[in-house]
C-alpha cells in the first residue's frame, strides 16, 4: 500500500491505495469523488479530467503513486466551490451544453482549465481546449457558447 | 506491482542496478493505456516524474537542448523551440490534445519507439541526437540509430533517456511537419511527413526527410535524400524521388489505414513538400 | 404556458456538478462484479468450459446455462438468443458464463484462468459476403424477415422511363458510443429481484429478467439510473446484462454489478445493422422518378434481436421524400455470424435514406440536372401517395424545408461554383456542397402502437406536487424537462409544482419503450390526457366548471378562486390521487403488415440537410465547413432542448458518414476501442446552422412530432453529395474517409 498526504478541492487528505492504483481509482473508490468518470480507460475520452498542480491531466493515465505529497488536486466536485467554476457551471446549464451529463464532468474541468489560463479566447482556441473530451449528445456547438458564455465574451 | 519513485538521478540508478526488469515511466500516456487495455501491468515500474530537473529547454550555441521530460505542452509553447525548431513545436502541437499533452513526454514518445510517434519525424530532420545516461557516464547517439525495429530502441537495461539535443538548422531552409490523422484532434498520425530543405542556384543544397506510420518505426528517407541532394527541382525529379521513397518503404494495413491510402498520401506530402520549397 | 420555453434541465445541475450518480458511481455493502466469458469462435458447438485447476476458484461465483432455474433465452421480439450458450455457438464473443469476484481486479484474474473449447464451425462472416452469396446462390442464406413493398406496374414504369439508372450502395457498421458504457446492478429484497442500471427500456428488462430467472414479473423490479448517453444501444442490450446480474446475484445472493470495459462494450454490444441497397429506377428527361425497383439486405447477425423492426423500418423510408407510382422493394434481414445488431436512432432509416439521398444525386449527376430540380420533381406533397399507398393529407412540410435550405445555405450558385472548380484550377483544396432531404415517422410502425396499450400516469400529492409517472427513460434527451412542460402547460400551474422522476416499474405504468420518436409524441399525449382528467375531477370535486389560470383554480359560477395547491390538499388528503390513461390510438391508422399497405405511421417529421466540404487534394481529406439544417418537428416544447437533439444527431450522423470506420476482422471487431473507433472531436466540428419549422401535429401534445432519430437521417447522404460535387466521382458507401476516396479514384484510374 502507498501512503500519500495531498490536498484535493482544497482540502488535505491522508490516503492509502495500492500500488497499480490510477488516480482516478483513488478518487472514486477511495475517497466517493464519482463525478470524476471512467468513459475509456485510455486518455480518449476525458470523461475523467482533473487538474493537478494546476494543469489539466487525465485521471485514468495518472499513476496515483508518482504524485508525491503535497500535490494539490482539483475535481469538479471542488470547482463548485470557485466563484468561476460556478458561472462556468451555470453557462453550461444556460446554454444547453449538458444532455446526458456524461462528459460534463470531463468537459467543464477543461473549461476551467482554460479559462483559469487564457483571458482571451475564441471559438478556434475553445475547440482546441475541449479537443480531448468527446460529447456523443450535443455536437458540441452548444458546449462552445458555454464556453464563451462563462468567459464574459457572450 | 512494485513502484519506486527516485527523487534524483542516483537514486535511478541505484534502483536500475538493482531492478534491471523494471519498466520506466515517463508521462504514461502510452503505458497506462496499455496496461488497462491488456489487463496486466509490469511487475516493477520505476517512475521518473519525482527527478528534479529532467524538465528544460536550454538554447546552447550550436544545439538546443530538451530534457526528456518536458511535456509536449511545453514544448509547443516554448519560444526558443518555436522561433528556432519549428517543426518541432508544431509536431508537438498535433499530439492528443490538452491534457495529453500535459502529461506526455519527449522522452516517452521518443523511448515507447512507436511508429506513429509524432515528434521523432520532426526530430530526425533536425538531426537530433539522444543523451543516454547511465551510471557509468553518458553517450550521444543518433536519434536516427536509436530505433531498431518494431517498439525496439538501442536503450539498454542500465540506461535512460536524458535529453535530446538538437543542433540548430541551417538558416533560409523550408520545413514543415504534416501530420494525417485519423481526425482532426485526438488523433493519432496515419501517415506523417516532415521535411527540411535549403536550396541554391546549383540546386538542392541540404534535404532532410523523414515519416511516421509508414514502417515499423519512425524513419529518415536517406535515399530519397541521397538522390535529391544537389539536383533542380523539376516535374521528373519530384516523380523520381516519389518512386525511390516508395521502393524503401514497406507500410502495411492496420487499424488505422490502408498501406494503399499510406503510399499514395506519402508520395502526395513528399511532392506538395517540394513544390512548396 | 412553458410551451416553446427554453427551460433549463430539470436534471442540469446535479450534472454539471457531478453529483447526479450512474451505475458505476453506486456501490453496495459486500456487492460483487461480475464479468462475462465469452466464446472465442465465431460458429461451432461448445465443448468444455476449463476452470484452470491451479486457481482457487472458493471466492468466485460461476454461472453456467445449467443455474439457470428458469428459461434459457432473452426475451425481444422471438426467444431465440440464449442468455448463456450451452451447445451451439453463434458468435464470437457470445456468452458462455458468468463470473463474479468481490472486486473488479479479483475477476479478471478468474477471467484468465477459464478456457473455452468450441468444436468450431465455418461461420458466415460481414456484408461483402452476404452480398456474394446472395447474388450468387440466395436460398442458402437464413433470412430472420423478409419484408416487400408493391405498387403500381414497374414493367410499365420501366417502359415508358427515358433512361435506366442503377447504383449499389453500401454503409457500415456503426457504435452509438455513448459516453457510459452499459451498467446494471441487481440486489436482492424481500424475495424481489432489483435491477438498476443504464437502460432505455425498463419494461422490456423486467419480463426479460423474470424468464431467465424462473419469478414472476411482479418480483422483479427495474429502475432506471441516470443513463449516460444511449442511442438505441441501451434499447434490447439492458436486458441481457440485467438478465446476468441477476442469475449471478440468484446464486450469489449477493448484490452483483457489471460494468462494461469500453472495449467489451464496442466487442459485444449492439451496433447500427450494415446494409446493402441495390436501385434501379426509371427516369424522364426532367428527373421524374417513373419507377424504383430496389434490394436491401441488412446484415442481422447471430440472432433474430430487433432486426425485423430494423429492418421494416429502413424498407418504410427507402423512397425518401418521394412520390414513385411504380414501386418494388424487396428487403431481407439476413442471418450471420457477428453479434446481433441492434437499435440505432433512425432505426434503419439511415441506412436506406443514405441509398435514396445519394441515389437521387446519382440520377441527378448522370442526367446533368440540378440535385434540387431533381427533388422538387418528385417530392411528396399533402395528397400524395406513399409507396405503401399511405395518403398524406395534411402537414407535408419538406417543400418548405427544402426551399429554406436552398435559401440560407445559398446551394444553387455554390453547387455551381464548386462543380466547375473541380476539374480547372490547381489548389489545394476542393471545394463541395451537397443536399439531402428526407423524413422520418413518428412512433411504431404500423399498428405497433395499437399492441403496446401504453399506459401513463399522473400522481396529486396532498402537497400539491404533480408526479408524472411513465416508464420512459431520460438518457440526456430531457424527458425529464418536457414532461414538467407539457402537464404544467395542460394544467396551467406552475412548473415547479411538477416533477418527473426516473422509472421504477414499481411505481410506473407500462408506456412503453423510449425510442422510435415516440416518447414526446405518444406518451406525451397520455399525460395530456391525464391531465383533462384530473381537470375532470376537481370539476367533481367542486361540482362546477373550473378553468386554471397560473396556479389558481377558478370556479366560473361560484367565482371562487382556489389555488391549485390548496385544491390539491382537499382532493388527495388521505392519499395521493393516481390518474391513469391509455393511448387513444386513431382508428383511421390501419395497418397491413402482410402486404405492407396502409398507414406505416401516423405523422411524419421532415428536414433538409446542407453540408459544404473542403477535400484535400493531395491526401483526400474530409474537412466539413458548414452545416446548414431545417428541420419541421411540429412544435418544439423546448426549442434548446430540440436544436440540442437536432445538432447532437447531426453531427453523430456526421461521424457515421465521415469517420465512424468498424471494421469486420474474423468475425472481430477491428476497431474497438476508443482510441481507433473514431468519433468526432470539437475540432473536426463545421459551423452549423439549425432552424425549425413548425407545422403543429393535431394530435400530438401542443402539437409536437417526433425529432430525435430524424437529425440521424440525412447528413451522411449529404456528404457524399458534397464529395461528389467536390470530386465529380460517385462514392457509394460510408465512412467516406480517405481511403474510401483513394479506392474509389483508382478504380476509376484518376489516380
Amino acid at each position: 500500500m502507498i501512503k500519500r498526504k495531498w490536498q484535493i478541492n482544497g482540502k488535505v487528505h491522508n490516503i492509502q491505495f495500492e500500488e497499480e492504483s490510477r488516480l482516478l481509482d483513488v478518487l472514486r473508490d477511495r475517497l466517493g469523488l464519482t463525478g470524476t468518470k471512467e468513459g475509456c480507460g485510455e486518455g480518449e475520452c476525458g470523461a475523467c479530467s482533473v487538474i493537478i498542480d494546476g494543469e489539466l491531466k487525465l485521471g485514468c493515465l495518472q499513476l496515483a503513486a508518482v504524485l508525491s505529497d503535497g500535490t494539490d488536486i482539483l475535481t469538479i466536485e471542488g470547482v463548485e466551490k470557485t466563484a468561476l467554476g460556478k458561472r462556468i457551471q451555470k453557462s453550461f446549464l444556460e446554454s444547453n451544453a449538458v444532455q446526458c451529463g456524461f462528459c460534463t464532468p470531463g468537459m467543464v474541468m477543461a473549461t476551467y482549465y482554460l479559462l483559469s489560463n487564457n483571458k482571451n479566447i475564441d471559438r478556434r482556441t475553445i475547440k482546441t481546449a475541449l479537443s480531448g473530451n468527446l460529447c456523443r449528445c450535443t455536437g458540441y456547438r452548444s458546449i462552445f457558447e458555454a464556453v464563451e458564455l462563462a468567459s464574459g465574451r457572450k | 506491482m512494485n513502484i519506486f519513485t527516485p527523487s534524483n538521478i542516483k537514486e535511478l540508478f541505484e534502483i536500475r542496478a538493482k531492478h534491471s526488469n523494471a519498466v520506466l515511466l515517463a508521462g504514461g500516456t502510452d503505458l497506462l493505456a496499455q496496461w488497462h487495455n491488456n489487463k496486466s501491468h509490469p511487475q516493477k515500474v520505476i517512475s521518473l516524474s519525482g527527478i528534479k530537473n529532467l524538465s528544460f529547454v536550454k538554447e546552447e550555441k550550436n544545439y538546443v537542448e530538451i530534457g526528456a521530460l518536458t511535456t509536449h505542452s511545453v514544448i509547443a509553447a516554448d519560444r526558443t523551440i518555436k522561433k528556432l525548431l519549428p517543426v518541432l513545436s508544431y509536431a508537438a502541437s498535433t499530439i492528443g490534445a490538452p491534457a495529453i499533452r500535459n502529461m506526455g513526454t519527449i522522452g516517452g514518445n521518443i523511448a515507447n519507439a512507436s511508429p506513429a510517434a509524432d515528434l521523432p519525424p520532426a526530430l530526425l530532420i533536425y538531426d537530433a541526437s539522444l543523451i543516454l545516461a547511465s551510471q557509468s557516464g553518458n553517450r550521444e547517439l543518433k536519434l536516427s540509430e536509436f530505433f531498431r525495429g518494431y517498439k525496439l530502441t538501442a536503450l539498454s537495461d542500465n540506461e535512460f533517456i536524458y535529453s535530446v539535443r538538437i543542433p540548430l538548422p541551417p538558416a533560409d531552409i523550408y520545413s514543415e511537419f504534416f501530420k494525417i490523422g485519423t481526425r482532426r484532434a485526438q488523433s493519432i498520425a496515419k501517415v506523417s511527413f516532415a521535411g527540411l530543405i535549403k536550396k541554391d542556384k546549383k540546386g538542392i543544397e541540404t534535404i532532410r526527410l523523414a515519416a511516421g506510420s509508414v514502417a515499423p518505426v519512425p524513419i529518415r528517407l536517406y535515399e530519397t535524400e541521397r538522390f535529391l541532394q544537389g539536383r533542380i527541382l523539376t516535374r521528373s525529379v519530384i516523380s523520381s524521388a516519389c518512386d525511390i521513397m516508395l521502393k524503401y518503404l514497406k507500410p502495411i494495413s492496420d487499424v488505422r489505414s490502408t498501406e494503399e491510402y499510406r503510399k499514395f498520401a506519402l508520395k502526395n506530402l513528399l511532392t506538395r513538400f517540394l513544390n512548396k520549397a | 404556458m412553458y410551451i416553446g420555453k427554453n427551460i433549463d434541465r430539470t436534471d442540469g445541475w446535479d450534472k454539471v456538478t457531478g453529483k447526479i450518480k450512474f451505475i458505476a458511481d453506486i456501490q453496495m455493502p459486500d456487492m460483487l462484479f461480475g464479468l462475462t466469458v465469452r466464446s472465442p469462435v465465431s460458429k461451432g458447438k461448445l465443448k468444455e468450459i476449463k476452470f484452470d485447476k491451479n486457481f482457487d476458484f472458493s471466492d468466485i461465483t460461476v454461472v453456467t446455462a445449467k443455474d439457470i432455474k428458469g428459461e434459457n433465452y432473452i426475451h425481444i421480439i422471438k426467444d431465440d438468443m440464449p442468455c448463456l450458450a450451452s451447445g451451439q455457438i453463434e458468435y464470437l464473443g457470445e456468452p458462455v458464463a458468468l463470473i463474479a469476484a468481490k472486486n473488479i481486479r479479483k475477476a479478471y484474474e478468474a477471467l484468465r484462468h477459464i478456457k473455452v473449447e468450441v468444436e468450431e464451425e465455418t461461420p458466415l462472416l460481414g456484408l461483402e459476403e452476404i452480398v456474394k452469396t446472395y447474388k450468387r446462390e440466395p436460398h442458402s442464406l437464413t433470412y430472420f424477415y423478409q419484408p416487400q413493398i408493391n405498387k403500381g406496374n414497374i414493367k410499365e414504369g420501366f417502359d415508358e422511363a427515358s433512361y435506366i439508372v442503377e447504383a449499389e450502395f453500401y454503409t457500415g457498421f456503426q457504435e452509438h458510443l455513448y459516453l457510459e458504457p452499459q451498467g446494471m446492478m441487481t440486489y436482492q429484497k424481500n424475495g424481489k429481484f432489483y435491477c438498476v442500471g443504464s437502460l432505455q427500456c425498463p419494461y422490456y428488462v423486467r419480463p426479460a429478467v423474470a424468464k431467465v430467472t424462473g419469478k414472476k414479473e411482479d418480483d422483479i423490479v427495474i429502475i432506471q439510473a441516470p443513463t449516460g448517453g444511449a442511442f438505441g444501444g441501451k434499447e434490447d442490450y439492458p436486458s441481457l446484462l440485467a438478465a446476468h446480474t441477476a442469475l449471478l446475484c440468484q446464486k450469489s445472493g449477493k448484490p452483483v454489478m457489471m460494468i462494461y470495459d469500453r472495449e467489451e462494450d464496442i466487442s459485444f454490444t449492439t451496433k447500427r445493422h450494415p446494409s446493402y441497397v441495390h436501385h434501379k429506377a426509371g427516369v424522364m428527361k426532367d428527373g421524374k422518378i417513373l419507377v424504383l425497383e430496389s434490394t436491401i439486405l441488412f446484415d442481422a447477425g447471430a440472432y433474430v434481436t430487433l432486426s425485423p423492426v430494423v429492418l421494416s423500418r429502413g424498407t418504410l423510408h427507402a423512397c425518401s421524400v418521394y412520390s414513385i407510382p411504380n414501386v418494388r422493394i424487396t428487403a431481407k434481414a439476413v442471418k450471420s455470424n457477428i453479434p446481433p445488431p441492434g437499435a440505432f436512432r433512425g432505426f434503419g432509416a439511415p441506412q436506406t435514406l443514405f441509398a435514396m439521398e445519394a441515389f437521387i444525386d446519382t440520377i441527378a449527376h448522370r442526367l446533368k440536372l440540378s440535385p434540387y430540380e431533381v427533388r422538387r420533381k418528385n417530392l411528396l406533397k399533402t395528397g400524395s401517395e406513399m409507396a405503401t399507398g399511405q395518403q398524406l393529407t395534411e402537414g407535408v412540410a419538406i417543400d418548405r424545408c427544402l426551399d429554406r435550405l436552398i435559401s440560407i445555405s445559398d446551394f444553387k450558385k455554390k453547387f455551381e461554383i464548386y462543380r466547375k472548380q473541380s476539374k480547372s484550377r490547381e489548389t489545394e483544396i476542393l471545394k463541395g456542397i451537397g443536399i439531402a432531404t428526407v423524413l422520418h415517422g413518428g412512433s411504431f410502425t404500423g399498428s405497433g402502437e395499437l399492441m403496446l396499450k401504453s399506459k401513463a400516469a399522473i400522481q396529486l400529492n396532498p402537497d400539491g406536487t404533480l408526479e408524472i409517472l411513465i416508464a420512459n427513460t431520460d438518457m440526456g434527451q430531457g424527458v425529464q424537462t418536457i414532461f414538467p412542460q407539457i402537464a404544467a402547460s395542460k394544467l396551467n400551474i406552475p412548473i415547479e409544482l411538477v416533477k418527473c422522476p426516473l422509472p421504477d416499474t414499481s411505481r410506473v405504468p407500462n408506456s412503453g419503450p423510449t425510442v422510435a420518436s415516440r416518447t414526446t409524441m405518444i406518451v406525451g399525449r397520455i399525460i395530456t390526457l391525464c391531465c383533462d382528467e384530473l381537470l375532470n375531477l376537481f370539476e367533481k370535486h367542486y361540482k362546477e366548471k373550473i378553468k386554471i389560470d397560473n396556479g389558481i383554480l377558478l370556479l366560473t359560477k361560484s367565482k371562487k378562486r382556489i389555488p391549485f395547491r390548496k385544491a390539491a390538499s382537499e382532493i388527495a388528503s388521505k392519499k395521493p390521487l393516481y390518474i391513469e390513461k391509455q393511448y387513444d390510438f386513431p382508428p383511421e391508422q390501419v395497418w397491413d403488415e402482410q402486404n405492407y399497405k396502409g398507414t406505416a405511421y401516423p405523422v411524419y417529421s421532415w428536414g433538409a440537410i446542407a453540408i459544404e466540404v473542403e477535400v484535400n487534394k493531395y491526401t483526400f481529406e474530409i474537412r466539413p465547413v458548414n452545416l446548414y439544417t431545417v428541420y419541421e418537428i411540429g412544435r418544439a416544447i423546448n426549442p434548446k432542448s430540440a436544436i440540442g437533439q437536432l445538432e447532437g444527431g447531426s453531427i453523430q450522423a456526421l461521424g457515421y458518414g465521415l469517420m465512424e470506420k468498424c471494421e469486420l476482422k474474423n468475425g472481430k471487431f477491428f476497431q474497438n476501442r476508443l482510441q481507433t473507433y473514431i468519433i468526432p472531436t470539437s475540432e473536426d466540428m463545421p459551423e452549423i446552422k439549425t432552424e425549425i419549422i413548425e407545422v403543429p401535429y393535431p394530435r400530438g401534445p401542443f402539437g409536437a412530432k417526433g425529432l430525435g432519430e430524424l437529425p440521424h437521417n440525412g447528413v451522411a447522404p449529404a456528404l457524399r453529395n458534397a464529395v461528389l460535387n467536390a470530386l465529380g466521382i460517385e462514392i457509394n458507401e460510408i465512412p467516406i474517409n480517405p481511403e474510401t476516396i483513394l479506392k474509389y479514384m483508382k478504380n476509376r484510374g484518376l489516380v
